[in-house]
């Protein structure tokens, strides 16, 4: 039985789900697997046997991603296990920023004690009437699983969409409500959307993708959401924007010392994925991911290493091998197991950027020596072998 | 030219969808037709000229409704032109109720000027967790306008919807979507519900049906949005079930001295119509139920008349006749067509309560004295003569 450990508290479900397949280790030094969510995992050592480590969430900047590779410790994450969560903090955000709902129910706490506070409310409530969202345009920038689930919950509340992502799989674009309008080119959404939304991972490449150029070309009264990461959106222009008026609102989930001080900003304390069923599914999926990895040698949803797949074990063993993707590798291994007489029954391979993955089923007389003899080459940082069942 | 009188400031897409037959008065007396909104008519006397009063709203609490019947003045109102609007700060309301999204904020705010802020949020954001919408069980009370935009909107954020109304009619039932299980019993609603959402007119009938036993079957947690009327709603049995933590929440748009004092209750201040698509909608749906009865006598939610339809002027002459709900009036009405050597091409007559409406199309015209002995018809109220 592996041993697992848990970095941080996670649910009961999960634990019961966790320790049906796994036991408990004693310590992160006597894990084979790790469960984390946001503890700070890069000032840890890391043991000589630590096989995977799953990350409970989607952001990874708590993991030592580059020494995890160079250890042949795969990192996964779940992505779109809170998916649902931050769909429904979207739409509580557009509701927000469309009619002054905060404003006005401070004004009831402010006045509860007035004693015809129904007739002064209906004086007052003229201050904190708005819009409505149906009948209005949605741009989704990046329609991945919050992404898309967004542009269709948008659809159904009769928003016309507009949804943009050059790397649109053809899992979310099957997903996608069919009136959401694809565009080419993410200056369509700047142009006519009344709400934009950002779901796109934070990266060299999309940091402040709105900019001061970007919220230049949106319509005057636009309202921005960002329930992503912070450093999509320039504050300091978003800020400025504020200022003139020429944006309505900007409704976030970052609270940091510049959203804090924006005017017209609505800002929430990071709760997009804080519901019990977000956390519930992360772990679920989580706990899935090791069990794939750890018993049959399957990545789904690594960050650090391609996805590989072969379904169950249907021969007697199973190798997978974390390799460095040079040429020969797959040469090598062949000639290792040809060494040995044994065939290669079934094979798949997955690179990803520096590194790949490669997962063989092998027949004939197994040989512990063809396990030593491949993780001795130069490239491979681990390689392991799973008996069939 | 019919004359319009607006008592309230009405949006100009609606006085603009009157039409070119139309135009704005400042003097009532002179008035055909009273646009209305909020304003209180319980005061005012209306001049023999007005014809009808259209409420830019749904309620018509301000309006001398039987007073206005027995005047032969027809009263509007615009049902479902704020459906829209209503369901979504519903929707809000249960999202609002799911995680503390305010307190969220609230706390926010309250950090504004530490250098920290970002940091203790990971820390403090536990308070304001909570949970999803998806997956849990939405009923909702009443399938009018509101109600059944309610249910679907549930339907498609991922929730199991029950509705219940036993007047439930064709035009709405065609609109639900058809995974919203109709129950027959407020029981189910009541055992089943995680939420519960009323859209009911407040009669003698409904006011406190959130009562004490009802809201003692519901389970623990449920959260309760009340977006109709707060005389729905027993709130002292509320405050006590929110006291207890029977109740989650309650959200609630009437601001009044018991729900202010209620614990975990996030109250808003009559909010459910205020967005600019719902005064505009309101607007644009007076102004058409007005012109189509100023020009053709067809009358669409009426709310003292029943409703009656006879399409565009087809004769010279439509004649319409308000009257008492009682025998011999319709008699009376033919009679005196035919006494005056007219036909009836086209007749219709609907009655509502106390009082009826004759919408009839003529081959010919009618004299005045005509027209004047219907009037004198014990049993009438008002005889209008529509000429092409």
């Amino acid at each position: 039985m592996y041993k697992v450990h848990c970095m941080n508290r996670i649910s009961q479900a999960g634990v019961n789900q966790l320790f049906g397949t796994f036991s408990p280790a004693q310590s992160l030094e006597d894990a084979e697997a790790v469960m984390v969510r946001s503890a700070n995992m890069h000032e840890e050592t890391l043991p000589d046997g630590l096989l995977a480590i799953a990350r409970a969430g989607a952001g990874v900047n708590n993991i030592p991603l580059d020494r995890c590779t160079e250890k042949g410790i795969v990192v996964f994450n779940t992505p779109g296990a809170n998916a649902n969560g931050v769909k429904e903090m979207v739409i509580a955000g557009m509701l927000l920023a469309s009619r002054d709902i905060i404003g006005s129910n401070e004004w009831v706490r402010e006045h509860a004690e007035e004693p015809d506070i129904a007739a002064a409310a209906e004086k007052a409530k003229a201050q904190f009437g708005g819009g409505e969202i149906a009948g209005k345009t949605l741009g989704v920038i990046g329609l991945g699983a919050i992404g898309a689930m967004v542009a269709n919950a948008g659809r159904s509340l009769g928003m016309h969409v507009l949804g943009y992502d050059p790397y649109l799989s053809v899992k979310y674009a099957w997903s996608l409500d069919r009136h959401v309008h694809a565009v080419q080119n993410v200056g369509e959404i700047f142009s006519q959307a009344d709400f934009i939304t950002i779901h796109v991972p934070a990266n060299d490449k999309t940091r402040h993708m709105i900019g001061r150029d970007q919220i230049a070309q949106m319509k005057r009264g636009v309202v921005v959401l960002n329930y992503a990461r912070d450093i999509l959106v320039d504050e300091n222009a978003m800020t400025d924007a504020l200022a003139a008026g020429h944006v309505a609102r900007y409704v976030t989930d970052f609270a940091n010392p510049t959203t804090a001080h924006m005017k017209g900003a609505i800002v929430t304390s990071h709760l997009g994925a804080s519901t019990v069923e977000a956390e519930d599914n992360c772990a679920a999926m989580a706990i899935s991911e090791l069990r794939e990895y750890l018993l049959a040698g399957n990545i789904t949803n690594s960050v650090n290493f391609g996805n590989v797949d072969l379904g169950p074990i249907e021969t007697d063993e199973r190798i997978v091998v974390l390799h460095r993707n040079v040429p020969n590798m797959i040469g090598s291994f062949s000639q290792i197991l040809t060494d040995a007489h044994m065939n290669i029954e079934n094979m798949a391979n997955k690179r990803r950027g520096e590194v790949a993955t490669t997962l063989l089923e092998t027949s004939g007389l197994w040989n512990d020596s063809v396990i030593d003899r491949i993780a001795a080459l130069e490239g491979v940082f681990r390689a392991r072998m799973i008996p069939g069942h | 030219m019919y004359k319009v009188h607006c008592i309230n400031n009405i949006a100009k897409v609606g006085t603009d969808a009157l039409g070119e037959n139309f135009a704005l008065t400042d003097d009532v007396a002179n008035a055909d037709a009273i646009m209305v909104r909020s304003a209180n008519l319980h005061e005012m006397s209306f001049s023999p000229n007005l014809l009808a009063i259209a409420r830019a709203g749904a309620g018509v609490n301000n309006i001398p409704l039987d007073r206005c019947a027995e005047q032969g003045i027809v009263v509007f109102n615009t049902p479902g032109a704020n459906a829209n609007g209503v369901k979504e700060l519903v929707i809000a309301g249960m999202l609002l109720a799911a995680r503390d999204i305010c307190g969220g904020i609230d706390w926010v705010e309250r950090h504004y000027d530490d250098p920290n802020v970002g940091t203790l949020a990971e820390k403090a954001k536990n308070r304001y967790a909570g949970t999803e919408l998806a997956g849990k069980t939405l009923g909702v009370i009443g399938l009018g306008a509101i109600g059944a935009m309610v249910a679907n909107a549930g339907r498609s954020l991922g929730m199991h919807v029950l509705g219940y109304d036993p007047y439930l009619s064709v035009k709405y039932a065609w609109s639900l979507d058809r995974h919203v299980r109709h129950v027959n019993d407020l029981k189910e609603i009541w055992a089943n519900a995680d939420y519960i959402t009323v859209h009911v007119p407040a009669t003698d009938a409904t006011k406190g049906m959130i009562s004490r036993e009802a809201i003692a079957a519901m389970k623990d947690d449920v959260v309760v949005l009340n977006y109709a009327r707060d005389a729905l709603v027993d709130e002292r049995a509320m405050a006590e079930a929110l006291q207890e933590g029977h109740v989650a929440r309650y959200m609630t748009d009437f601001a009044n001295s018991n729900s202010t004092q209620m614990p975990r209750a996030i109250v808003t201040p009559h909010l459910g119509a205020s967005t600019k698509e719902a005064e505009d909608n309101c607007a644009v749906m007076a102004a058409n139920e007005i012109r189509d009865y100023l020009e053709n006598g067809n009358i669409e939610n009426s709310v003292n008349y029943g409703a009656v339809n006879l399409g565009p002027m087809s004769t010279s002459l439509r004649l319409a006749v308000f009257h008492k709900n009682v025998p011999g009036v319709i008699g009376a009405i033919t009679a005196a067509v035919s006494g005056a050597g007219v036909n009836i091409e086209n007749m219709t007559d609907k009655s509502r309560g106390d009082y009826a409406y004759s919408l009839l199309d003529l081959s010919g015209d009618l004299d005045d004295a005509t027209i004047e002995s219907l009037t004198s018809v014990n049993g009438i109220y008002r005889v209008r003569a529509i000429r092409k």
